[in-house]
């Protein structure tokens, strides 16, 4: 389980983080709907250690990682950007974590040509970056996480620059891996159907805070959440239309 | 009509100075007011088979020259990588002030502290005092090379579990290799074509390329000056052939 | 551990020499280290004599006006070239020839114009031989002469050809072909585009570079100690005189001058700097 305490950070005079708190069970995604602005990557970057944060701490487990670097604390962080290396195949893009690890050739052979048959892009393995699409270089960048085993992965709006039929398909695709790889995943969106589609668990943030919701009943009834509007408004078009 | 025949003209502008180099270098000598001087193979010959003449200031020059611009340019690249942050302006101010004086002038200014350290006169004072131009140039060429792109790269990288150092040899170089390359060639000639501070440094005693050719033209013997000027430039237009055509624009 | 490493490096090689060397020519200037001064005291002697005297004034400002206007020449004449060489020149590729002139360096370019000006060099074996001079000693003196102009040359043949690369490759750009396009179907004709559209905008892009190479002619060493006067020399020639001194008394104020000179080339280019993004920001 992913635990996070009282996470505080401040740029200049503004906290960005005010005192969060979260927790993500095992094999879950903690879904995050919030809008720009509102400290999700700020949030992410410190869990993942890539900034310092002023108090908090982050356990996985009951292990606390808040002191340990982030080369070495096994979560990995995902942006919208698929920040492949363009000289690199997707094949070596994939096994890049695990030379890092030093593992030897044949199972990083196993387990890259897995994770690429199961990702779909087996014909696609000797292309590099610039050859590939949009949604294809995302994928990429999941195998890429995934083929680590990571403790967590933080997922910062990753579909945010793909077309809208592409991120669809990408987030059923989401779905299919969170499963199947038993994903402990934090997932931050600002589209409100995305975050109802990726989530086991549903929080809010808005302006360094984040509330936590029990169920997605619970998520729904709320106010700030956009779910009750959202279903107003086809409501409201289907009688109009009527 | 005289438009049509720009291009040629330029071409024999361009390529004057190699050609009466050539000449000059294997004349025996060049009596006024005869235009081609009389031409002398054995000079050439007595010039390559000598060491203090042609070979050895010629090996000077290129250890010098591999040693400098490899150093430099990788120096520059690992500190560019990674001093970024709030600072890194000051740091690019910083880097300017080598180039705010003469290479000669700035060599100057330390002599006397080489002189302390025993690095006067010598090849390795030369190189590290190169080494002050090289490496704020490489950091400089480098400053923009570090954009949000390539540092989201690098959050990727780092989160998969890679050192700062796999991350820069794995991920870095390699995509940096094109600029890397430019670096290296630059700070080549640079160190090659290098005089007044490699005089200064070397006290005269490091006798490379230039620093000889300086000496033989300010003698005034033509020939030997002309002979090593051809070796100075034959690595550039070596280059320059091998390349052949460049592309200087992005259709 | 790996970023403390590339700290000490960028003092090593970055810092301390620019500081070190600055500090200690400002202290031999101010009589703060010892250096024919006998016992360190602080004086201002130094670099009273130096203003005084005016030779580094006088020759801070031949050295501008040597560098700018072999800049100005070297720059107008890459411009002048430009319009025959893009009516010729349909690719976006420059044949080998061009490159030739970037290899070679400043002392073989000395080299070269002294062969070729000097009163028994190659263009006065020509006049002789076409009959326009007598003999050697008709031929103008360009070599060692009292205003520099076989430095001017030699600097204008370096500087030219590196330009006509760079002016060329910028009027073959995407947006310089955009802005062509749209001047000449506004009904411009050819050698006004090339005037009012392509010209300026050539000049502005390469602004920095220019301004860049203006600093590197400011320094010239090699060059007119092979082939200026002994009247008027450059700023690095008359620093390197006094430093070298046969007398220690004038070693303090090369000292002064040599820490004049790079503050002075610092101010410069910062103002440079500012006035060209001014300009960019019009």
């Amino acid at each position: 389980m992913l635990e996070i305490k009282n996470i505080s950070k401040q740029f200049g005079d503004a906290f960005v983080l005010k005192g969060i708190d979260l927790c993500c069970a095992e094999g879950q995604t903690l879904s995050v709907l919030g809008a720009s602005g509102c400290g999700k990557t700020t949030l992410l970057k410190s869990i993942a250690g890539l900034i310092p944060m002023e108090t908090g701490s982050v356990l996985f487990n009951g292990q606390d990682l808040t002191n340990v670097e982030p080369e070495k604390r096994g979560i990995v962080y995902l942006s919208q950007e698929p920040s492949l290396f363009p000289h690199m195949s997707a094949f070596d893009n994939v096994a890049f974590g695990l030379k890092v690890r030093k593992e030897d050739a044949s199972s990083i052979e196993k387990k890259v040509t897995e994770m690429l048959q199961s990702l779909g892009l087996w014909e696609h393995r000797t292309k590099k970056p610039n050859e590939l699409s949009g949604g294809q270089k995302q994928r990429v960048a999941f195998g890429r996480a995934l083929v680590i085993t990571p403790k967590v992965v933080l997922l910062d709006e990753p579909f945010g620059s793909l077309d809208a039929g592409t991120r669809s398909e990408m987030q059923a695709f989401y779905l299919e891996l969170a499963k199947m790889y038993k994903m402990t995943a934090l997932f931050i969106t600002h589209d409100l159907k995305e975050a109802l589609v990726t989530g086991d668990q549903f929080a809010r943030m808005e302006q360094g805070q984040l509330t936590l919701f029990s169920s997605l009943e619970a998520f729904a009834e709320d106010p700030t959440s956009g779910v009750k509007e959202e279903i107003n408004f086809w409501n409201n078009l289907k009688n109009d239309a009527q | 009509m005289m438009r049509k025949y720009t291009p040629w003209m330029l071409m024999l502008f361009f390529l004057a100075p190699i050609l009466l180099i050539t000449l000059l270098a294997f004349s025996g000598s060049w009596v006024y007011p005869s235009i081609l001087p009389s031409f002398d193979s054995d000079r050439w010959m007595e010039f390559l088979g000598s060491s203090s003449l042609g070979i050895k200031p010629f090996l000077i020059s290129t250890v010098l020259a591999v040693l400098v611009s490899l150093l430099s340019a990788s120096i520059g690249f690992f500190t560019s990588y990674l001093l970024t942050g709030k600072a890194r302006n000051w740091l690019l101010w910083l880097c300017l002030i080598p180039f705010c004086t003469a290479p000669v002038i700035l060599a100057a200014n330390f002599q006397y502290f080489f002189i302390l350290l025993h690095l006067s006169a010598s090849t390795v004072g030369v190189i590290i005092a190169q080494l002050f131009i090289g490496v704020p140039y490489t950091f400089l060429l480098f400053s923009t090379y570090w954009n949000e792109e390539q540092l989201t790269m690098d959050t990727a990288a780092k989160t998969l579990g890679a050192t700062p150092f796999t991350r820069l040899l794995r991920v870095h170089f390699p995509a940096a290799k094109s600029l890397f390359t430019i670096a290296v060639i630059q700070l080549f000639l640079f160190s090659w074509f290098e005089y007044g501070m490699t005089q200064y440094i070397g006290v005269g005693q490091l006798k490379t390329l230039t620093v000889e050719v300086f000496k033989y033209t300010q003698e005034g013997n033509t020939t030997v000056a002309a002979l090593a000027s051809l070796l100075l430039i034959l690595p550039p237009f070596i280059a320059i052939l091998v390349i052949r055509k460049v592309r200087i624009a992005h259709a | 551990m790996t970023r403390t490493l590339a700290k000490a490096l960028f003092i090593l090689f970055v810092v301390i020499p620019s500081f070190l060397g600055l500090s200690y020519a400002l202290g031999v200037s101010f009589g703060l280290i010892g250096l024919g001064n006998g016992a360190p005291s602080f004086t201002l002697s130094h670099w009273e004599v130096m203003f005084s005297e005016g030779r580094l004034m006088k020759s801070i400002g031949y050295t501008i006006l040597l560098a700018a206007s072999a800049i100005a020449g070297a720059a107008l004449i890459a411009l002048g070239l430009l319009s025959p060489l893009l009516k010729r020149m349909p690719g976006n590729t420059l044949p080998w020839f061009y490159f030739v002139p970037l290899g070679i360096p400043p002392i073989v370019a000395a080299f070269f114009t002294f062969s070729a000006l000097a009163n028994t060099g190659l263009l006065s074996r020509i006049a002789v031989k076409l009959g326009m001079i007598p003999d050697a000693s008709s031929f103008p003196i360009l070599i060692n002469d009292e205003l520099g102009i076989g430095v001017w040359l030699t600097h204008v043949m370096l500087a030219f050809p590196f330009f006509l690369i760079l002016f060329l490759s910028s009027a073959k750009t995407q947006e310089v072909h955009r802005l062509r396009e749209t001047a000449s179907s506004l009904g411009a004709s050819s050698a006004y585009i090339l005037r009012k559209v392509i010209r300026p905008i050539v000049i502005r892009k390469n602004a920095p570079l220019l301004i860049i190479w203006f600093i590197f002619v400011l320094g010239t060493y090699e060059i007119p100690l092979l082939l200026g006067g002994q009247k008027i020399r450059p700023v690095a020639l008359v620093i390197i005189d006094k430093m070298r001194g046969y007398s220690l008394a004038t070693i303090p104020e090369g000292y002064a001058m040599s820490a004049f000179y790079a503050v002075f080339i610092m101010a410069l280019s910062f103002l440079l700097v500012k006035l060209i993004s001014r300009r960019y920001d019009a």
